[in-house]
């Protein structure tokens, strides 16, 4: 059990312990954690050479090994982490030129993701956005426009829940994880922001961190209201139902489509934990509608057309879609 | 790990006849009845997919972002370009948890990068070869031009660009990484000079005048079955009348990319030819005369019709 030194930051229900790297992406616990309050995570730097072989795993990369509690993941020329345990992130800098921020964005973006997957917790990649009490989550692969969306969100009233990885609880709530947006220099520009002042995420890189103050973070969990799927919408569609809110209606897609959409399938497989994810995807597709949300190319438009959605209530009332796309919904799973 | 399976690359400068090779391929395993009617609609879907969005986004092309971050463990939007040209070599070949289809890679990147340090930007290990389609640039001059709605000589410039790369803005995310190409002629040497996959170089032009004979040579390396009656039934079922047609039979409720009127619009060669103005013409020819000589291409005059 770490022992309480200011270096307590909260998370996705956890207290997070880094005593050498500072995570300023993860909130401070305001009230220092009594022994055996809340589950506690250590963070700490090891050496790799002392950490014991694994044997080889079906679902290895030449960057990523894991066994059951283990998973051990390279990242050329920044540093190796090991993740055990559901309860602690090793980490080792390649070299003195990576900086702590480098090492942060993959310990957050991957490590973190691990771990949570190593106790057993849905975790699904997307964003969570609350507003009156209840949440929505909007799932989309790398590059569908997630963190756009996240931001035009909050300046429409919304406050962050969670970006990148989102937690949800067996009784269907979601957990705060990490209260910051990462956006691409295109999007931040279209919003107006002054990217003179906006860290980026890495030293050289023109994508651009918004935490602390540039962000509105929700800090209590919620009860999860609507799952999103998003993708970008084309200009010149003929298929009515390309610019609408569509509700999934099929178990079986919805099923494979929300898998898909778990974050790190291969970590889940390959962390032995397919079993535990299969039962809470099941029980979360069966108490929450789930529905395709077609964004409109463009911000300025994307913003007028949220303007006019009410994403709470959305996907239970968004019809399914029309008799036609049907066979298509069958085919593109 | 998992046990390596025998995988391939298509490997194309855009707009050289890839798409074409992979319907080939995917209606040839189907009439074969190599592969389960699930197996085939998801190829299928795929390949719509391939030509439905503009930056050709698609589980199975070695851009891919969501394959990658799959591989390393990450994710790719927090590297930079010339990071992630360092590794892509070494991402290995494993199955995509969750994809089909995955036997017969798409590839547009050059073989090597400037930032990959002289080694592959594509895995190479367990890979049987490289099946590389180049087409008369001038004729992809043209082509380019009416899939992203670029002007004949912004496209000319494309070709001749030592730079030039698919998905090269570092400032917005998308579906795919940078992929590295250089002139036209850098792409195709770059491919074709490599000695550590085996090649297979097939032209368009070919394909177009005999078909079966070098369709037959395709499915040769691929180690498809290569039955003259196959291979002639299934060269019927992709001629570019019958993709055309599919494709405007299917535009009735599916989403085209933004600007380009269709994917499948002439396939025919010579009409760089026709559309390119001498100044065009000429400097194609100056810059790359030794490749249009290895490949047995003539240098263009303009033709006056």
């Amino acid at each position: 059990m770490p022992r309480a030194t200011g270096h307590h930051r909260e998370a996705f229900g956890l207290i997070w312990h880094s005593p050498v790297l500072d995570i300023p992406e993860l909130p401070k616990r305001l009230v220092e954690p009594r022994s055996g309050d809340v589950a506690a995570v250590a963070i700490a730097p090891e050496d790799p050479e002392c950490w014991p072989e694994l044997p080889p795993g079906l679902h290895d990369t030449p960057f990523l090994q894991m066994g059951r509690g283990d998973l051990r993941l390279t990242v050329e020329d920044i540093g190796r982490f090991r993740i055990t345990g559901g309860d602690r992130i090793a980490w080792h800098r390649a070299h003195q030129g990576v900086s702590d921020q480098d090492l942060c964005t993959f310990l957050l973006g991957s490590a973190v993701g691990a771990l949570l997957i190593q106790r057993g917790m849905l975790v699904l990649h997307g964003n969570a956005l609350e507003k009156d009490g209840r949440a929505v989550v909007c799932m989309g692969h790398s590059g569908a426009g997630k963190s756009t969306l996240a931001y035009a969100l909050m300046q429409q009233g919304w406050r962050l829940l969670a970006d990148d990885l989102v937690a949800v609880t067996p009784d269907g709530r979601v957990l705060p994880g990490i209260p910051r947006i990462k956006l691409w220099h295109d999007a931040a520009k279209a919003f107006g922001l002054d990217l003179v002042q906006l860290p980026p995420i890495r030293q050289g890189m023109d994508k651009y961190l918004l935490m602390g103050d540039a962000v509105h973070s929700a800090t209590e969990a919620v009860p999860l209201q609507a799952l999103y799927l998003i993708h970008q919408r084309r200009h010149d569609s003929q298929d009515s139902d390309a610019s609408r809110i569509t509700r999934i209606t099929s178990q079986k897609t919805a099923a494979l489509r929300l898998r898909n959409q778990a974050f790190r399938p291969r970590f889940v497989r390959g962390l032995g934990q397919e079993g535990p994810n299969f039962m809470a995807l099941a029980r979360l597709q069966s108490r929450v509608p789930l529905a395709s949300l077609p964004m409109p190319s463009g911000i300025a438009a994307m913003q007028d057309w949220l303007e006019q959605q009410d994403l709470l209530q959305a996907a239970a009332t968004a019809e399914g879609p029309a008799p036609a796309q049907q066979v298509e919904e069958r085919v593109s799973v | 790990m998992s046990s390596p399976e025998p995988y391939w690359y298509l490997a194309s400068y855009p707009k050289s006849g890839n798409t074409w090779c992979r319907v080939f391929i995917t209606e040839l395993r189907r009439l074969a009845g190599l592969d389960s009617a699930e197996a085939t609609a998801a190829a299928q879907q795929e390949e719509r997919e391939l030509r439905l969005n503009r930056d050709l986004a698609t589980g199975s092309i070695v851009s891919s972002r969501h394959w990658l971050d799959d591989q390393l463990g990450i994710d790719t939007s927090d590297m930079s370009w010339a990071e992630l040209d360092k590794v892509r070599g070494r991402v290995g070949h494993q199955r995509a948890v969750y994809a089909e289809c995955l036997r017969y890679h798409k590839v547009h990147d050059a073989f090597v990068s400037p930032d990959s340090a002289a080694q592959p930007v594509v895995p190479v290990e367990h890979c049987r070869g490289a099946v590389v389609v180049i087409r008369h640039p001038e004729d992809v001059a043209v082509s380019l031009s009416h899939f992203f709605s670029w002007d004949l000589e912004r496209c000319v410039a494309f070709l001749l660009n030592e730079q030039a790369a698919l998905c090269r803005s570092s400032k917005r995310g998308g579906q795919q990484v940078r992929q590295f190409m250089g002139t036209w002629a850098n792409h195709v040497n770059s491919w074709v000079d490599q000695q550590q996959i085996p090649v297979l170089l097939l032209r368009y032009e070919d394909l177009l005048a005999q078909p079966e004979e070098h369709f037959g040579r395709l499915t040769g390396f691929l180690d498809l079955p290569s039955e003259p009656a196959l291979i002639r039934q299934t060269v019927a079922n992709t001629c570019f009348e019958k993709l055309r047609a599919k494709e405007e039979e299917e535009g009735g409720f599916h989403e085209r990319p933004d600007g380009c009127e269709r994917f499948f619009r002439s396939g025919r060669s010579g009409e760089g030819r026709e559309q390119l103005n001498a100044d065009q013409l000429a400097q194609l020819g100056d810059a790359f005369s030794s490749t249009f000589q290895q490949f047995g291409y003539e240098v263009s005059t303009r033709v006056h019709i």
